[in-house]
């Protein structure tokens, strides 16, 4: 590189337009490695004009990249800053939903494999897990033991009721729709393989509502256990080892639902107050 | 005293074991009051409280004019109300910017433009914005203290309520701590909680000595420190008949207690009329702190 | 080195070299991408508004290039100027943007002539001399395309996006421009 060095005024009229290409593409091609040259050209630009670009940077730069959740969300048609509330629930993380996708697939291998034996036991692992997944994911969805920011959210004016149904609603959506594919996917199974949504409704509801009284792990803890203490004894002692999943069960299911929906209803003010771990 | 923005009322508190607030009664104004005390005396409940997170089980409470007990009430206090907790939680993937956003939308920000304004300001106020794109889980305790103040400043709180804020920091960072909290201050309520007199000393106009449930003291700092008045004094050797004692500095031993006639006296500190007040159990915290 | 983050300092012209501020840019520090704005926007503005007469686009195009360069941080490996490489980046978005949205060229590149003083050539002599000479017998046509390959790196592809006429065209005013230049500079 020589010692030249554009001055002031070349730079000036380079900047207004008023030099011939020649000259301007030598000052182009000297400023990419000239520091100081660039520093004085950096004169020519109004300055409000600037700030307005890197007013326009930082607003692309902060927005957090919303990663494909979010993004899914947003096409479902979930507003954004919802999605983003979403975006910090632990069990609507890949990880959690891989973990969910394999024990379906697990299951669904299983109910492949016993299929048309008569036996059924694969059909009815399937069954009990996916109605049960959306439990579990709901026991960490909130909560001081699962929520770091717990406590902010406690204090904060948004009512704590709305954010619980929106991640419960978002969890029991994710978990449907996994199911479904599985159930897709193991096509022997038949419309029975259905029968997991309103017991997933039912439990997880009750859930919910549970947890207006004991910590979300807990009530967690204790609808897994009732529920699979109910359908293990129902296949044993019944002849039809799926008549936890057949008519009348459903209808119970139903109930289950709407009561659950009554309790939580009425006892939304406990999510107001703080649970201390 | 101005209008009390803050009152607390005749307040208890029980956990299973424990009786956490035993019949607190106390008023806040405009400006800094700090809650000093020993651990285990109650602080973090009663900010809790402040912060509409806990119930009291007795007592009345009247913050910024409202009842927290009341769901409406309660709301609007909310809606005024930043709040700091004792150890602060985030989310483990997300930036600093991300982080402070997610709050914002807790705290009715629904806008995204004006909220991501809202966002940059209180992390400049804090002096986070150039890591603004960082993960949180790889900042400097110091940087996440003021992480999780910035969180606070959302929406420009009428009650500012701090747990320990300039825990763990060290006195640079502690300085600039309080900078920050002194500024904002000017026409709020902020209530603080610390162990440390020098940040009672340095910060609070008044102060109120927590202990084992109970406030113990309400006042300004120097009559903290007069409460020690006559009751201070070095020795060469240690006297056994002492309130407190401890070895000072210059190698000499500083006594708090019943002055021998004769005795060396010295000008109290806002340490000294606190340590009066509480007590042995103080002195071992401060000294391991 | 940069300023502790955790003592209040009064702001100090920062020191660090284009290379670091892009490798402390890709470990998140906002305050190294600032810097780097305030040292190549402006010449970046000035640049493009020479190929694109729309003021709009052109800032949109230099907030689009500094996003890139903060998401793109990392990519930077280091060889050449960093300036070259904001470069690349800001004419290529400049070229996603013109293939929604055709702009208008500035007139030294759409054939108006530009008046060229006494004055330019004494002030380009010492760099250019004959070499200037030459470039301006040329057509304004041959001189866009020449720049826009040469001088601004395009392929013959991008060359032919950013002037609004075909591949072909520009193969074959590249093959003349040659031409005449070697011809000038014989």
């Amino acid at each position: 590189m020589t010692t030249w060095h554009a001055d002031d005024t070349t730079l000036a009229r380079y900047a207004g337009g008023t030099i011939d290409d020649a000259a301007a593409a030598s000052i182009e091609a000297h400023l990419i490695a000239c520091e100081p040259c660039r520093m004085a050209v950096s004169a020519q630009v109004v300055p409000a004009r600037l700030d307005r670009m890197w007013a326009g940077v930082l607003d692309e730069v902060d927005a957090p990249t919303p990663g494909p959740i979010e993004r899914g969300l947003a096409a479902v048609g979930v507003r954004p800053h919802v999605a983003r509330l979403l975006a910090a629930t632990p069990s609507l993380r890949l990880s959690w939903l891989a973990a969910q996708a394999v024990a379906l697939g697990t299951a669904v291998v299983a109910a492949e494999a016993t299929a048309g034996r008569g036996a059924d036991v694969g059909l009815f692992l399937f069954l009990v897990v996916a109605a049960l997944l959306p439990v579990l994911g709901v026991a960490v969805a909130y909560g001081p033991g699962s929520d770091p920011a717990y406590e902010v959210g406690v204090a904060a004016p948004m009512r704590g009721i709305r954010l619980v149904t929106i991640r419960a609603t978002a969890v029991l959506a994710a978990s449907a729709v996994l199911a479904g594919v599985a159930a897709v996917a193991a096509p022997s199974l038949g419309w029975i393989a259905a029968a997991w949504l309103l017991p997933s409704l039912g439990l997880t509801t009750a859930t919910l509502a549970l947890s207006t009284a004991v910590r979300p792990i807990m009530a967690a803890g204790a609808v897994t256990g009732a529920w699979l203490i109910v359908t293990s004894v129902t296949a044993v002692r019944a002849a039809d080892r799926l008549a936890a999943f057949r008519g009348t069960a459903q209808v119970l299911f139903v109930v289950l639902t709407f009561v659950s929906l009554w309790v939580l209803t009425r006892r939304r003010h406990t999510f107001e107050r703080g649970v201390m771990p | 005293m101005s209008v009390p923005t803050v009152q607390v009322i005749g307040v208890e508190k029980r956990f299973l074991r424990t009786t956490a607030l035993q019949g607190v009664t106390f008023d806040a104004a405009a400006g800094i009051t700090g809650l000093l005390g020993p651990n285990g005396a109650g602080k973090t409940t009663l900010l809790r409280m402040l912060a509409t997170v806990l119930a009291p089980d007795t007592g009345e409470l009247r913050l910024l004019g409202w009842d927290p007990g009341n769901a409406e009430e309660r709301l609007a206090i909310r809606r005024r109300l930043g709040y700091m907790p004792q150890e602060p939680g985030f989310h483990r993937n997300f930036t600093t910017f991300e982080f402070v956003d997610y709050v914002a939308i807790l705290k009715e920000m629904v806008e995204r433009r004006a909220r991501h304004d809202e966002v940059r300001r209180v992390l400049s106020l804090v002096g986070l914005e150039d890591v603004a794109g960082r993960k949180i889980k790889n900042l400097s305790g110091g940087m996440r203290r003021r992480v999780a103040l910035a969180q606070a400043l959302l929406g420009d709180p009428d009650l500012l309520v701090l747990d320990e804020p300039t825990a763990g920091l060290d006195p640079a960072q502690r300085l600039r701590f309080r900078e920050i909290v002194s500024e904002r201050a000017e026409a709020r309520t902020v209530i603080l909680s610390t162990h440390q007199t020098e940040d009672v000393a340095a910060l609070c106009p008044r102060v109120v000595v927590m202990d084992e449930g109970r406030a113990l003291f309400d006042g300004t700092p120097a009559e903290l420190a007069g409460i020690a008045s006559g009751r201070v004094w070095l020795a060469a050797e240690r006297a056994a008949d002492a309130h407190l004692s401890w070895r000072a500095g210059d190698g000499r031993h500083r006594h708090i207690g019943t002055a021998p006639s004769g005795a060396d006296l010295v000008e109290p500190t806002v340490e000294d009329g606190y340590l009066l007040l509480v007590g042995r159990r103080a002195l071992e915290a401060e000294e391991a702190a | 080195m940069g300023t502790d983050p955790d003592l209040d300092v009064d702001p100090v012209p920062d020191r660090r070299s284009d290379a670091v501020l892009v490798a402390d840019a890709a470990d998140g520090d906002r305050g190294a991408l600032r810097v780097l704005y305030e040292r190549h926007a402006p010449w970046l503005v000035l640049r493009l508004g020479r190929r694109c007469a729309d003021p709009g686009l052109v800032e949109e195009v230099v907030q689009d290039t500094f996003v890139g360069v903060w998401r793109g941080a990392r990519r930077f490996r280091g060889e050449g100027e960093v300036a070259a490489w904001i470069w690349g980046i800001g004419i290529r978005r400049l070229l996603d943007r013109l293939r929604s949205r055709p702009a208008p060229l500035p007139t030294a590149w759409s054939g108006d002539e530009v008046f060229v003083s006494a004055e330019d050539e004494v002030l380009l002599g010492i760099e250019h001399g004959d070499l200037g000479t030459a470039l301006h017998q040329l057509s304004p046509e041959l001189r866009a395309v020449l720049q826009a390959t040469v001088l601004d790196g395009l392929t013959t592809k991008e060359a032919a996006r950013l002037l609004g006429i075909p591949q072909g065209t520009v193969k074959t005013r590249m093959q003349r421009a040659r031409r005449q230049m070697r011809e000038a500079l014989a």
